[in-house]
């Protein structure tokens, strides 16, 4: 039991540390990353092929962190100027990229059998049943440490001025390209951070393949922001909770259906999950909090007739 | 070279079918409908059951399937995008992650991971002048041209063509104008999920049943759809012709699993270089 | 051209806006049967709200509108439209990507919804006598028309139901002059067809030359009407332009001076 509950905290703590990446990039400087789960995947990968041969951990984890945001600030620097839905289905194809590169090259990546054996970093100092606990707790440090940067980012002069041009496109674009950079900036340090739960989450599950970085990773972030409220950081760690809860929650569903198969439960799960988001999507107040739109088509105008 | 223009051209006309069904929606509504891929793969076991379980011929069963998508997707319109009153294309892009949860894993809830097939008698490919179109191929092109002129015929020579064209031109001035923008927006997702419907059966005959399919083709609906200019169902047809003709060419050069890169690099070139699209000149902005 | 009956539209006490509080308040202006009315006013008076309520795109926070003797203040565009009640907004006002003729034909499909190709062809011929630009290119996207002529095109598609009375939102904004010249005379014909106009418009001195009477609007009241030809030279309304209740302005109005430009 004990076990287990640690290992949903640390579930928990790689979805906060992905939610507050979000935060950042969408949130903060309004640039929408349907393709989190490609980029979370380029950090586990990382670290994993390098500590599998031999590299430590921290050296691993440090390159994550490095090719990750490397990453992002060349996709976001390409779609700078694209439109919210193109540039969502820009970062969704670079994640689709990712996940073929993934599966096809075999030298690199171990194709679609992934990597195992990936080694538990600092396992030698601490053995056995603390193993885990001491994981959660590194975990929960980065997390905080994490919160605590990104709170500075925010109030910094960096923050509102990614927020200024969140607000207003038009002024973003006349502003030209110094402030631009600032943009490219708030989504690569998003990156770093994905890179960083990347690692984390390699080494915590020690075997990784291609199917654990599809596109249900992106929408748990988004669920878990969404959840969250308001674009505040400590809405987001409630929001993570809520959306890990719903997760593995669901996971329980075949201890009170027991007429079910088990290659049931897990579709009937997701069914739950995808239920869950759509809810959230309309029952929150405001729809996606007004924090993250400010597009004026948003406005109905108060005729009788909404406009959809 | 010219067999796989031929190929090329037969899987660009399924690409095409569920292009034009992510066009309409997208231009009607300004609305990218992440579960075009989970209404192909919906569309694709509706007929599966008509066809395998319940026995009846493929004619019919596909019709059949695509009145059902027609109806599955109004249904979910109403219970899912209209509640969120909004029209942000961000917010409607989630509901249909959502959407796509729900549908894919009921299909897989239902009828689990195996790949299986429709229930078609087999038959000889035709074989001319060194070229080979087998009859999957053959019934592929004939129902999805046939498809495509009906879709053509309902924009430009229908009411509800001119509705749908002038709601996506501008839904202020539609709504002036007389034009009952819930209705049109109800017979906009019919038509889009029995296109879908039609494109998953066709689909599922040229290949086969499962619950991936729709997936897999998401990103080569997307970079047909935006390549023929978004919003525009007629250009929709073109982009997935060449989207299906250049994937086919770059299996003769690239390894097959990396197919759908070919799609993601013509998006990717698309919306960098020319997001309007080729035929997105003509367009005027709202 | 076809004896359309034109209704007048009365405007009582309404109140209109977009958010907490009203933009236009309690306002009464009537656009008598068979005239052309001219509503003016500096800019932020509240005339395009007043219009969008009038049209159906706002609600009434008080008050009625009434065409001819019926109260229309609960029906939507569309049932207004129905009812007689054409509008021009002043953007987007065509659509751009469907050809002039579809245009024309959705201006009526919708309205008159069960209406037969005969008299569809009759609409279409009125109004392409009114425009006869417009019959040469049928065929063509009307993106691709100069401003004038998809403002006759514009008109043109609300002429298109039949309707007995006009509402124009600054019917002349952005237009080269010759074009302005060219647009009021297609409104006066309008006009001489039978259907009353009610129109906003910057461009008073182009506009007082075929309206009968011009209202002034300020910060959403109607502070008189005027009879077309006293309007610009009376110096009271110089000075509610400026926002100066009671003063004079010193001078007298010169026709470019106050209008036809931004008023201050």
């Amino acid at each position: 039991m004990m076990a287990y509950l640690v290992s949903i905290l640390t579930f928990v703590a790689l979805a906060a540390l992905l939610a507050l990446a979000l935060n950042i990039q969408w949130g903060q400087a309004g640039m929408v990353n349907f393709g989190i789960g490609g980029f979370y995947g380029v950090g586990a990968y990382t670290a994993a092929i390098l500590s599998v041969r031999g590299t430590d951990p921290l050296t691993a984890t440090i390159a994550a962190i490095v090719v990750t945001a490397a990453a992002s600030a060349f996709v976001s620097l390409a779609s700078i100027r694209l439109r919210d839905d193109y540039l969502a289905i820009t970062t969704l194809a670079f994640a689709e990229a990712m996940r073929l590169v993934m599966l096809n090259e075999e030298w690199l990546t171990g194709g679609s059998d992934g990597i195992r054996d990936i080694p538990r970093p600092f396992i030698q100092f601490v053995g056995g049943e603390n193993y885990e606990p001491a994981f959660l707790a590194v975990c929960f440090a980065l997390v905080g440490g994490v919160y605590i940067l990104l709170e500075r980012l925010v109030r910094a002069p960096f923050g509102r001025a990614l927020r200024a041009l969140r607000e207003d496109d038009v002024v973003a674009a006349t502003l030209g390209k110094e402030v631009l950079k600032l943009r490219i900036k708030a989504f690569a340090i998003g990156g770093a951070v994905i890179g960083l739960a990347g690692a984390l989450h390699a080494f915590y599950f020690t075997y990784i393949d291609p199917g654990q970085f599809a596109g249900f990773v992106t929408v748990y972030a988004f669920m878990a922001v969404i959840a969250g409220g308001k674009g505040s950081n400590s809405g987001l760690l409630f929001g993570a909770c809520t959306v890990m809860v719903l997760v593995e929650g669901t996971r329980f569903l075949k201890d009170f259906l027991p007429f079910l198969e088990p290659s049931q439960a897990a579709p009937l799960r997701l069914i739950l999950i995808g239920v869950g988001l759509i809810l959230m999507l309309i029952f929150r107040p405001g729809g996606i909090m007004p924090e993250y739109r400010l597009s004026v088509r948003e406005w109905t105008p108060p005729t009788g007739k909404k406009l959809t | 070279m010219a067999q796989a223009l031929l190929n090329g051209m037969v899987s660009g006309m399924l690409i095409a079918l569920a292009a034009i069904a992510l066009s309409l929606t997208y231009g009607v509504l300004n609305f990218p409908n992440f579960a075009i891929g989970a209404m192909i793969t919906t569309g694709a076991y509706l007929a599966y059951f008509l066809n395998a379980q319940l026995g009846l011929a493929l004619a019919v069963a596909a019709p059949l399937a695509a009145i059902g998508l027609a109806l599955i997707s109004v249904v979910v319109a109403h219970a899912v995008y209209r509640p969120l009153r909004t029209d942000d294309p961000i917010a409607l892009l989630l509901a249909s992650a959502g959407v796509t949860f729900v549908l894919e894993n009921a299909v897989r809830f239902i009828y689990g991971a195996e790949v299986r097939g429709f229930d078609q008698p087999v038959a000889r490919p035709l074989v001319w002048q060194g070229l080979r179109l087998n009859h999957e191929q053959l019934v592929d092109a004939a129902v999805a041209v046939a498809a495509m002129i009906a879709v053509a015929v309902i924009l430009k020579l229908t009411r509800l063509g001119r509705a749908m064209r002038a709601i996506s031109d501008s839904p202020a001035l539609a709504q002036v104008r007389g034009i009952d923008k819930g209705r049109t927006i109800d017979w906009t997702w019919a038509l889009a999920g029995a296109l879908a419907a039609l494109s998953g059966v066709l689909i599922g005959l040229d290949g086969t049943v499962e619950p991936l399919i729709g997936t897999n083709y998401l990103i080569t609906v997307f970079a047909a759809a935006i390549l023929g200019g978004i919003g525009n169902p007629l250009g929709a047809m073109a982009g997935g012709l060449v989207i299906g003709i250049v994937e086919e060419f770059s299996a003769l050069v690239l390894p097959t699993t990396y197919r759908q890169g070919a799609s993601f690099v013509v998006l990717v070139l698309v919306l960098f270089v020319r997001p309007q699209g080729l035929a997105g000149v003509a367009r005027f902005r709202r | 051209m076809g004896g359309i009956a034109g209704e007048s539209i009365r405007v009582r006490g309404v109140s209109a806006g977009y958010g907490a509080s009203d933009i236009v308040r309690a306002l009464t202006l009537e656009a008598p049967c068979g005239q052309i009315t001219a509503i003016a006013g500096p800019n932020g008076a509240g005339k395009s709200t007043l219009m969008k309520a009038v049209a159906g795109l706002l609600p009434l926070r008080s008050g009625k509108v009434l065409l001819g003797g019926r109260d229309v203040s609960v029906l939507d565009p569309t049932q207004r439209a129905a009812a007689g009640l054409g509008y021009v907004p002043q953007e987007h006002n065509v659509f751009r990507n469907l050809t002039v003729a579809e245009n024309l034909r959705v201006g009526f499909e919708f309205i008159r919804r069960t209406g037969r190709r005969t008299e569809f062809a009759a609409a279409r011929d009125r109004v392409l006598t009114l425009f006869p630009d417009l019959a040469s290119r049928l065929r063509a996207i009307a993106g691709s028309l100069s401003g004038g002529q998809r403002q006759m095109l514009a008109i043109g598609c609300a002429m298109m139901p039949g309707p007995m009375a006009l509402l124009l939102d600054e019917p002349s904004a952005g237009l080269s002059p010759r074009s302005v010249h060219d647009m009021f005379e297609a409104v006066r014909k309008v006009n001489e067809a039978g259907v009353t106009v009610l129109m906003i418009e910057q461009n008073l001195v182009e506009a007082v030359r075929i309206c009968d009477t011009v209202v002034l609007v300020v910060g959403g009241e109607a502070r008189g009407q005027w009879a077309a030809d006293a309007f610009l030279g009376d110096p009271q309304v110089h000075a509610l332009f400026l926002g100066q209740p009671g003063e004079a302005g010193g001078a007298t109005v010169h026709g470019g001076g106050v209008c036809g430009t931004s008023a201050a």
